[in-house]
């Protein structure tokens, strides 16, 4: 026995297996390993065939090395349909098998491995004039392997497949939003220009007609927060960041001033409000929706709006806490869903608590609340450290 | 034919002589006088078709030159072109139609020094495969200092190879005589033609060991060439001679530095050459050859320069005996050729890039 030519043998089939699987993508994969057997074995070509699924009489050549042939089909013969019925076979290139050939080859030896889902596989050595036993058995174990990276590519390229629909889908949206936005928001201004006009002839106008026109230009201001809102919400996990460190009690204070409040409510801002590590923009958006939440939901005489943090392992966990009129339990869910909102919130769009979840989502957080009906609502967050 | 003017109009003119209808393929000595920056510039203005590349030695039947030009014409070319960019991952080789009931040769002259020639030769065999017999080699100083090598009626290049496809009946012969003496090894780390790691260790400690037990000799970065030019690495190949590959330096990390690449995780053998087995090996390569045609007309011999720098005084014998051997079969067949960085050939079945090897190809 010669060991070394054993030795030889098995590092042969290491090398062959560590070819297999390198690349997702099926030529690629198919490349790298056929073309390394073809090369350690002294073979001249290999092609992979796959029956069409529409027309039973072709077969579709998925793969070959060389590939200077302009046939991309070969039609269903006899030796075909021998091949494809077994696991493996070989045999010699005769006048007859030669229509199983993509390319013109009038001599040498065929090894035929059956990829099962994947077609078929065709080694083929010009000077060969056989296939050895030994040959075909210490090759089958490779191509198992080589069936099972394939199998691995086709779930790649549907992955690949979904995600470019997705992104296609994602693009379609924002670009549907931003145009409608646009669209909407243009009419509206012209409605308010045009009811501005009319009110500076007022003096023309009973008192009725202008109580109406006051509430129509509330309208227009509620759905021109509500077109914002839209366009807001499918640009948050979109436009491009800068993350930095970001002081989240200036943050808070910023928002607070910005909002102006009713004096009868009073805030509260833990001095352990932290520096994280995001973009100042949606922060600030995040803080805002929920303080105007916590403002707008204020029912008492004397509101008080606490805001703090604490320190957990990973992240921190914030809180905006009001005392207001507190939320049923049934819209716990429900109202970080778009458009949803609490049965008599007829000022809010139904945006602002979906933009919040968005954004905590975009930083691999999450969002939930407490609340009891009348005393207040604890709105709570996490953003990674 | 051998040219040894320096004297570029008058090159010119001998070549314009015999161009009708034909190609002309060049191999010029790098240690020429000429300008050949200027002979190829020169040759550019002519109608002469042309394709060449400048070589360490050139070959004109059993003689070796330092200087001067050997040349060959070639008749009924069907296309000849240029590759460029071989250091990049993605080359562009034009398609052309070969009929698949006609004989044809692919000789193509690489830049023996750019990265991917492996990459090069297998998009070659994509496009054109079992439709034409592959030979060639690689061109380059011995220096090992890269620079433009390769030209053909379009330019003068490096990172490049220069192709000619034409009609013939051809056969080839390749034998390399090395011989296994320790192995099989695993490359387990490389990068192109740069073996880091074999079985998981240093590379450099790996081979050390196995050429201090096979001649007592202490290889280090100052001696690597001088010994290792004796002990190359063969890729292992199933049912034939393996693949030469040489190793021509090391670095203070223990790399190994090839001529040609090496893939993570080849089999490969530690080989030593006795001079008597390379001439040899050099007279099968031409037995091989001249068996399997009739009525050669001519020869082109691609060598290994290493070949030569091993065999030293003997290499003379070598070519003698291949010489030998084909003008037996007919003593008119005209033999050119060079002393090359690497040899280029499709015999037997798939393309490869040989080191330390022979190659003769004979055309009707």
């Amino acid at each position: 026995m010669d060991l070394s030519k054993n030795i030889s043998e098995i590092l042969q089939q290491y090398e062959f297996a560590m070819a297999i699987g390198n690349h997702l993508e099926f030529n690629k994969n198919c490349d790298q390993f056929l073309k390394l057997v073809l090369a350690r074995k002294n073979l001249s070509n290999c092609w992979i065939l796959k029956q069409n699924a529409e027309d039973e009489t072709q077969y579709n050549l998925r793969y070959a090395y060389p590939n200077y042939s302009e046939q991309k089909t070969i039609p269903k013969n006899e030796t075909l349909v021998s091949c494809f019925a077994t696991d493996k076979m070989t045999f010699h290139i005769t006048p007859t098998t030669d229509s199983i050939l993509p390319v013109a080859l009038n001599k040498g030896a065929v090894l035929f491995f059956n990829l099962k889902q994947h077609g078929g596989l065709f080694l083929h050595g010009a000077e060969k004039q056989a296939f050895s036993s030994i040959e075909i058995a210490q090759l089958s174990p490779i191509i198992d392997k080589f069936i099972v990276s394939l199998t691995a590519c086709k779930s790649y390229s549907k992955q690949e497949l979904l995600l470019k629909k997705l992104e296609n889908q994602n693009k379609e949206l924002q670009d549907y939003a931003q145009a409608v936005s646009h669209d909407l928001k243009s009419p509206l201004r012209n409605i308010c220009t045009l009811i501005s006009w009319t009110k500076e002839d007022a003096s023309k106008l009973d008192e009725a007609t202008n109580a109406n026109l006051d509430l129509i230009n509330k309208n227009i201001e509620k759905m021109d927060a509500l077109i914002s809102g839209i366009l807001e919400y499918s640009l948050v996990d979109k436009k491009k960041t800068l993350s930095t460190q970001i002081n989240t009690q200036e943050i808070v204070r910023d928002v607070i001033h910005v909002l102006h409040t009713p004096p009868s409510i009073t805030f509260i801002i833990s001095e352990t409000l932290p520096v994280v590590h995001a973009d100042k923009h949606r922060i600030q958006q995040l803080f805002h929706n929920l303080i105007s939440n916590a403002v707008s939901s204020m029912d008492k005489e004397k509101g008080v709006i606490h805001i703090t943090a604490k320190e957990e392992k990973q992240h921190w966990q914030f809180a905006v806490e009001d005392n207001g009129k507190g939320i049923e339990d049934k819209y716990h869910q429900k109202i970080f869903e778009i458009f949803q909102r609490i049965d008599n919130a007829t000022e809010s769009t139904g945006i602002g608590l979906s933009i919040v979840q968005k954004i905590v989502n975009f930083y691999g957080g999450s969002v939930w609340l407490t609340s009891e009906k009348g005393k207040g609502t604890i709105f709570y967050f996490t953003l990674k450290k | 034919m051998y040219i040894e003017s320096t004297d570029i109009k008058e090159i010119v003119t001998i070549i314009q002589q015999h161009t009708a209808a034909t190609t002309a393929v060049l191999f010029v000595a790098e240690n020429s006088t000429i300008a050949i920056d200027e002979l190829v510039s020169t040759l550019q203005k002519t109608d002469i078709q042309f394709i060449g590349g400048i070589y360490p030695k050139i070959i004109h039947h059993d003689q070796v030159y330092d200087h001067g030009i050997v040349v060959v014409w070639i008749a009924d070319v069907l296309e000849t072109f240029a590759v460029q960019n071989l250091n990049h991952d993605q080359i562009e080789i034009p398609s052309v139609q070969l009929p698949a009931n006609k004989s044809f040769c692919t000789f193509t002259v690489v830049d023996g020094l750019t990265a991917n020639i492996s990459n090069y030769l297998s998009e070659l065999y994509r496009n054109f495969g079992t439709n034409t017999t592959f030979l060639g080699g690689g061109a380059g100083s011995l220096s090992l200092e890269q620079q433009p090598c390769v030209f053909d009626n379009q330019g003068f290049y490096m990172d490049a190879a220069v192709v000619v496809i034409f009609e013939t009946s051809i056969s080839i012969g390749v034998q390399h005589g090395w011989k296994k003496i320790a192995g099989p090894y695993i490359a387990t780390k490389t990068s192109n033609n740069v073996i880091e790691q074999i079985n998981w260790q240093n590379a450099l400690e790996v081979y050390k060991e196995t050429i201090m037990q096979d001649s007592g000799a202490d290889i280090r970065i100052d001696n690597f060439f001088s010994i290792a030019k004796g002990y190359p690495f063969g890729i292992v190949k199933e049912n034939a001679e393996c693949v030469v590959r040489d190793p021509i330096a090391t670095n203070p990390k223990g790399e190994l530095i090839c001529v040609g690449e090496v893939p993570e995780n080849t089999v490969l053998d530690i080989l030593k050459g006795e001079n008597s087995q390379l001439i040899d090996a050099a007279k099968d390569a031409a037995n091989i050859a001249i068996n399997a045609i009739e009525h050669p007309s001519q020869a082109i011999i691609i060598d290994c320069i290493s070949r030569a720098l091993f065999l030293e005084d003997q290499f003379t014998e070598e070519l003698q005996k291949a010489n030998g051997i084909i003008q037996l079969k007919n003593n008119a067949t005209h033999i050119s050729g060079a002393l090359t960085l690497g040899e280029i050939s499709s015999y037997n079945g798939f393309l490869e890039f040989f080191n330390k090897t022979i190659v003769i190809g004979l055309f009707k």
